[in-house]
């Protein structure tokens, strides 16, 4: 699943470390969400939302079809 | 120090331990080939436990170590130069280093009794023996619940994979080798034999695992 994790931590200066600390969960945790090899539970996620401060989102894309008639 | 620093520090010592486990693999090999070797561990299992053990104890005795450093252990772990490890932290890394270490424990301790009580031991020696890796195996169980406890979703996880993996390949093995041995092709293996081959192929799918997903970098 896609994310923008790295672009907006990026964007506020924090470390993989910082983030993690946040979260309450290890580095490499977020270091492997960030490279797409964990996909995170829907608590962390709501968890990195609340962080960031953005609608979930917009920041996963699952990359799923958009349905017809859907309202984006 | 920077984060370049700090990086290059952790590749210096993971190479380190790279370069000693090396060394102390190569010259335990070609021990254990010699005369004397052979002697010594007629069962290529007591040397398989041997080499697991020890190499369980260097990961534990390295971990415990860098523990003592809130600083260390914090820019070793985290990557990032000035970090320390918060008391949390610290706590998990010792409790990974109590369930290295007594694993180490456990696996050796049947291979170095008798070698240095004399084989076959002593029913007392054998049943203290016996004691002692029955309060290793209570007192490592507790740990173990306790890091998965303490553990986050991604380590969770790897934990999981880990097992499953390990289920698999070794569930396959054994009813292939059991097929062969009840045919009369292969030769019977014990117990011990089996859970030597769990630890290492353990060993081997946990280094698999963490890497394929991206721990350590």
């Amino acid at each position: 699943m896609e994310n923008r994790l790295r672009v907006l931590r990026a964007e506020r200066g924090w470390s993989q470390a910082d983030l993690g600390d946040r979260l309450g969960v290890s580095r490499q945790a977020v270091n492997a969400i960030e490279t797409g090899k964990h996909d995170p539970s829907l608590l962390l996620a709501f968890k990195i939302a609340q962080v960031f401060g953005e609608r979930l989102e917009t920041i996963f894309n699952p990359g799923l079809p958009v349905p017809e008639g859907a309202v984006p | 120090m920077s984060s370049a620093t700090v990086s290059r520090r952790r590749w210096i010592i993971a190479g380190g331990m790279a370069l000693v486990g090396a060394a102390v693999g190569y010259t335990f090999g070609r021990w254990i080939d010699s005369p004397e070797g052979s002697a010594a561990f007629p069962r290529w299992a007591d040397a398989g436990a041997l080499f697991l053990a020890v190499a369980l104890l260097a990961q534990g005795v390295v971990v415990l170590v860098l523990s003592f450093s809130k600083r260390l252990s914090g820019e070793m772990f985290s990557g990032e130069e000035g970090r320390a490890a918060s008391p949390g932290q610290v706590s998990f890394y010792r409790l990974q280093a109590g369930v290295l270490l007594l694993a180490g424990v456990m696996l050796g301790l049947p291979v170095v009794m008798p070698l240095l009580a004399g084989a076959p031991l002593d029913a007392q020696v054998a049943i203290g023996t016996m004691a002692a890796i029955g309060l290793s195996f209570v007192l490592q169980t507790a740990l173990n619940l306790m890091v998965w406890q303490r553990a986050d979703e991604f380590v969770r996880r790897l934990i999981s994979e880990t097992s499953s993996l390990c289920f698999w390949v070794l569930q396959g093995a054994l009813f292939l080798w059991a097929a062969g041995e009840r045919l009369g092709l292969f030769a019977p293996i014990s117990t011990w034999d089996c859970t030597v081959v769990l630890m290492g192929v353990y060993f081997l799918a946990s280094a698999f695992i963490s890497t394929r997903n991206g721990v350590g970098t």
